[in-house]
């Protein structure tokens, strides 16, 4: 058997069918009540005046026995009447009438009937077939009555009617089923578009896209949330190619380290080489370090902690890392200052953030030199965002840098011979992410020899509406 | 004292008795938790170190068990899982302390000695005394040898909690969680210069230092 065409296979189509199948028999019901309502009325208004016309001629009758009835039905029959008249003995032998003879299917027919007699035409043809409708009763003495009208006319559009309603029924279905297949293929159409999509991006091509029509219809906005999840995926798999790439040789600096003590010592018999196990722990700390760091950025990101956030006023927390780091700043012979503006509100863990600026302000006494400045800063912006800014005169970072350094791994030139894993910022920016919070990383103030532009590092909290509580 | 150890990883575990019984301890070692809990129930133990992942019964639920059956045995809960999250996951069991892997086996042993100290909770002192040098927990004063010591709010938290573990080695992550309640390694050496800081206060006047640089480890008040 010949497999059926995709379509047919499709959820519409066989909705469709059903709704198709559904609009057939309702529009059949619907012309059956009118076929009721009109050659059903005509027809029983027709056996009603059979039944009239028969009682008038039976309550003749009644009055003047046979006789009576045979002048009744020869006068009716001369006048120009509705009526067909036949009166016959039990023989079929005709008494009076404008009929010929008793139809061949009267016989065995009491009540009602229909029969078809021959009448003039009128013109030369001769004779015609005409349909009528009888009502036959049995008189005393083996007479018959029979009282019929011509429905000729009324058969006719009966007739039509009907054969209306077939022709209407079979258009609604065939119809349906077209219209049907239309829209189910021009779905199924744009669905196999999705799917063939699905299956490009699962074989390996990521940079596939669904195609859009722009109508915003539910199919578009399926493209589109395709679409847009399948940018996510490829940024996701690009940050961990990058990352992979990265962590592959910044590790390989620290281990090739270790190893080169190593065998060293080994070389030179244990003892001889003191001071190589502790360097070699040193760099196992250092490796470790920055597993540390990937995992707590990756566990960031997940955004598993988000909804753990409280409303905290950030000046407590802010002050402590001010505490904590002014004496280290005072070591290293950079002014320190800070500026707190106390009682306002951000959502937030109290931990990351003091883990964030923290890396801010290590960030700066790295990237300054002595006699540097360094500023800490808390306050509430015009629109009513919260900001934490660390801002320092030193080397600063290049507009065309600023996105970069955000990255893992990522350390300019000139800083790799300085401690770090180049993890700092991307951590702070994991951190700024799961808070809702901008990270904006501008010029600082300038060093006084306006050599260097110095840099400013600011997370910007989404303003918090104070909860009742 | 007498340490219990439940831990799963047989060479981990082989290297903490190692160092413990060579720090002078008596350490006992359970495979999986049903065996752990056994014993931390049957035996009368200073600290139990327990792994959060164990076979049988999972470390947590050795604890909160334990902590159901009225057993105040200090706990240090050693996890792989090293966030916020999970340390409060182990505080909340009825665990005393936590750390995460790897750790620097001299931390372990420190903080392991740090949880013996507090078997007496009650005791709340309102005076410390490390040799000459006294503090006065009411008054908040610190004095050494009758000479008034000046310090900041910080700095006497950080030499009470010195104070409250003389003789023993405190290393600079307990600091950073104990003092300032952080949880994470600042890459620069904060806390190196907020003790120096302190020993400049405490020490630099007196011809004997109390405050101690233990290398590879922390730091250590002592006569």
């Amino acid at each position: 058997m010949k497999p059926l065409p995709a379509f047919v296979r499709t959820t519409t189509f066989r909705i469709t069918l059903f709704v198709a199948l559904l609009f057939a028999v309702s529009t059949l019901a619907m012309l059956l009540f009118v076929y009721q309502s009109t050659a059903g009325a005509l027809s029983r208004q027709t056996d009603s005046l059979l039944t009239q016309e028969l009682n008038s001629l039976s309550s003749l009758y009644r009055t003047n026995g046979i006789n009576g009835v045979n002048r009744g039905v020869v006068e009716r029959s001369a006048t120009d009447s509705l009526y067909l008249y036949l009166f016959t003995r039990a023989t079929g032998e005709r008494v009076s009438g404008n009929l010929n003879g008793l139809p061949n299917n009267a016989a065995d027919q009491s009540g009602f009937f229909r029969f078809t007699y021959r009448i003039d035409a009128g013109s030369d043809d001769g004779t015609a077939e005409h349909r009528a409708r009888a009502r036959m009763i049995r008189l005393p003495n083996n007479y018959l009555l029979l009282v019929a009208v011509d429905i000729e006319d009324q058969a006719r559009i009966a007739g039509q009617i009907i054969q209306a309603m077939w022709i209407g029924a079979a258009l609604v279905l065939v119809l349906g089923l077209l219209s049907g297949a239309l829209t189910s293929r021009r779905f199924a159409n744009r669905i196999e578009a999705l799917n063939a999509v699905a299956r490009d991006v699962m074989a390996g091509d990521l940079k596939r896209r669904a195609p859009r029509n722009h109508t915003n219809d539910e199919l578009d906005e399926l493209s589109g949330n395709l679409n847009q999840m399948l940018n996510r995926i490829e940024s996701l798999m690009a940050t961990s190619m990058y990352a992979g790439d990265s962590i592959a040789h910044d590790l390989r600096s620290p281990l090739t380290r270790m190893r080169a003590r190593l065998e060293q010592a080994v070389r030179e018999k244990k003892d001889q080489s003191p001071g190589v196990l502790e360097s070699t722990l040193d760099d196992a700390d250092e490796l470790l370090g920055i597993f540390n760091s990937i995992q707590r950025i990756s566990r960031l990101e997940s955004g598993e902690q988000r909804n753990v956030f409280q409303s905290i006023d950030p000046a407590p927390l802010v002050e402590d890392i001010a505490e904590l780091y002014g004496p280290v700043c005072e070591d290293q012979n950079r002014s320190f200052g800070c500026e707190i503006q106390s009682d306002l509100r951000i959502r937030a863990d109290r931990g990351l953030i003091a883990q964030g600026i923290s890396n801010l302000v290590d960030n700066s006494v790295k990237y300054t030199e002595s006699g540097d400045a360094i500023m800490l800063r808390l306050r509430k912006c015009r629109s009513g965002e919260v900001e934490i800014s660390v801002t320092d005169t030193g080397i600063g970072v290049p507009v065309e840098k600023r996105e970069e350094i955000l990255r893992r791994f990522v350390r300019l030139e000139g800083s790799r011979s300085r401690q770090g894993s180049g993890l700092g910022l991307s951590l702070v920016k994991a951190i700024a992410e799961i808070h809702s919070a901008k990270l904006v990383i501008d010029d600082g103030p300038g060093s006084e020899d306006g050599d260097r532009p110095g840099l400013r590092v600011a997370l910007i909290f989404p303003r918090v509406r104070r909860t009742k509580k | 004292m007498r340490i219990l150890l439940i831990e799963d990883d047989l060479e981990a575990a082989g290297y903490i008795q190692k160092g413990l019984t060579e720090a002078g301890h008596l350490v006992d070692h359970a495979m999986d938790g049903e065996l752990g809990l056994e014993m931390a129930k049957t035996a009368e133990y200073d600290v139990l170190i327990v792994d959060r992942m164990l076979p049988l019964r999972d470390g947590l639920s050795v604890i909160s068990t334990l902590r159901e059956d009225k057993v105040t045995t200090p706990v240090l809960v050693l996890s792989a899982l090293g966030d916020v999250d999970h340390r409060v996951e182990g505080l909340k069991a009825g665990g005393d302390d936590y750390l995460s892997k790897p750790y620097a086996f001299a931390e372990l042993q420190a903080r392991v000695e740090a949880l013996a100290r507090r078997r007496d909770p009650e005791a709340v002192p309102i005076r410390l005394q490390v040799g000459e040098l006294e503090m006065d927990l009411l008054a908040r004063t610190v004095h050494r040898a009758g000479t008034n010591i000046l310090l900041q709010p910080r700095e006497f938290r950080l030499l009470e909690f010195l104070m409250k573990h003389a003789g023993q080695v405190v290393t600079r992550t307990m600091l950073l969680e104990k003092v300032w309640d952080y949880h994470f390694d600042p890459q620069t050496n904060v806390i190196d210069v907020h003790v120096s800081r302190l020993r400049a206060k405490i020490d630099k006047e007196f011809p004997t230092p109390l405050l101690h640089t233990v290398r590879g480890a922390g730091y250590r008040l002592q006569e």
